[in-house]
């Protein structure tokens, strides 16, 4: 029988996921330390991962998910593009320029999302979870996963050529 | 659907939009995960002080209650005769009787004497040991014609004291580690100073370990962890202590 996996032994090794996990999902960067903490801190009193079924990550991200969610309905203030920070910057000016604009495209295409289908478009298209991995961590079924992020991408993609026409 | 692709990976994806998805998987969001780490290893052992502490304050107060209303020893001086066995109390508190003529409450309550009126109207001698009794102090002998014998007048003794205060000090201790880490930890100095090998000496030593962890000495409280598992590896305290010390 495996052992539990404790609440610091997860934050090693998915702290950094949640972290942009949890951003992705629009929380704003001043905000994320924190819930990461509380993610954490959920799974803590939870006597932390019992290996099973899930993957420590999509259990991980279940729980993040359910942080957010709260977070949102605390109607925090919500994220700004413009401030959006990436974690490399060993690069030119011009590709920092470049890559800040991406960011910020895309946070903007996300923001256009529906909650859950946000939910699903980031954790395929950008964190990579496999549809069942996801359907495991937002506790739905599979189908609805591939509906969801259907409709994602068809809002995404218009989102963001509307984006590009603009600039 | 096991067939389908990010776009990242999808060349049938538009290019600008793969681009930006994989710009944004390749900056991920700056996250300092030791610092995150020890925050949250702080976080875990205050909540467990914290959860601790009613019961801890609820035992703190019990023992301080305890030792305030435990039966003090009467500070009236006591005849004592050291040469008397000390098993009963009742009579180590008793003068020998004199061998002719033995008069009033000495005699009637001699082990031996069968008049258990008289024995009131002796002082009780407390449940100290005589010879745990600190203090001597010289009083007249009720020996006529010997020389006053040394006898002792049994006070409050200072280790009663000592532990009343030690206490008091350690119930202010743990209200102060609930909100305040730092100012326990100097408090914790102190008290552990005043009260070297008191009767919460050992707690102290805990509770020195959880405050290190609690304002971010880890090096500290690890060191120290492990010192105190190695001289209490049964204590109440240990698995607690052991939690910090384990990464």
């Amino acid at each position: 029988m495996e052992r539990t996996i404790h609440a610091e032994e997860l934050f090693r090794a998915h702290a950094a996921f949640t972290a942009s996990f949890l951003h992705r999902l629009g929380v704003p960067e001043r905000d994320v330390p924190d819930l990461v903490q509380e993610v954490f801190l959920v799974i803590h009193r939870k006597g932390g991962f019992r290996p099973g079924a899930a993957q420590p990550r999509t259990y991980v991200a279940a729980i993040a998910f359910r942080v957010a969610s709260a977070h949102r309905r605390r109607k925090r203030p919500l994220l700004d593009p413009a401030k959006l920070e990436g974690g490399v910057t060993h690069e030119t000016p011009h590709t920092q320029l470049e890559t800040r604009e991406a960011l910020a495209r895309v946070q903007r295409c996300l923001d256009e999302l529906d909650w859950e289908h946000r939910a699903v478009f980031v954790l395929f298209e950008i964190e990579g979870l496999k549809a069942a991995e996801i359907a495991e961590t937002l506790e739905i079924p599979e189908g609805t996963v591939h509906s969801r992020l259907h409709h994602a991408r068809r809002r995404f993609r218009a989102q963001h050529a509307q984006e590009l026409s603009h600039e | 659907m096991s067939e389908l692709l990010p776009w990242r990976e999808d060349p049938d994806a538009p290019e600008l939009l793969r681009r930006d998805l994989q710009r944004v998987v390749d900056h991920p969001l700056a996250f300092d995960v030791p610092a995150g780490l020890a925050t949250l290893h702080g976080s875990i052992v205050f909540g467990r002080v914290f959860r601790l502490w009613p019961w801890l304050a609820f035992v703190g107060i019990g023992l301080g209650l305890g030792v305030a209303l435990w039966p003090r020893p009467s500070i009236t001086p006591m005849h004592v005769d050291r040469g008397v066995e000390p098993a009963s109390a009742t009579t180590a508190a008793l003068p020998e009787p004199s061998g002719a003529a033995p008069t009033g409450p000495a005699s009637a309550t001699h082990e031996a004497s069968p008049t258990p009126a008289a024995a009131p109207a002796l002082p009780i001698q407390p449940s100290l040991e005589p010879d745990a009794a600190p203090a001597h102090v010289p009083v007249a002998s009720p020996r006529d014609g010997e020389p006053p014998a040394t006898t002792e007048r049994v006070d409050e003794p200072d280790s009663t004291r000592g532990t009343q205060d030690e206490t008091a000090h350690m119930a202010l201790l743990r209200s102060t580690a609930a909100h305040d880490p730092r100012a326990a930890l100097r408090m914790e100095r102190e008290d552990s100073r005043l009260f070297r090998g008191g009767l919460f000496d050992e707690e102290r030593q805990a509770l020195r370990v959880l405050l290190l962890a609690q304002v971010g000495q880890l090096d500290s409280a690890r060191r120290l962890g492990v010192r105190f598992l190695h001289a209490h590896p049964e204590s109440a305290f240990a698995p607690r202590v052991r939690q910090v010390v384990t990464p």
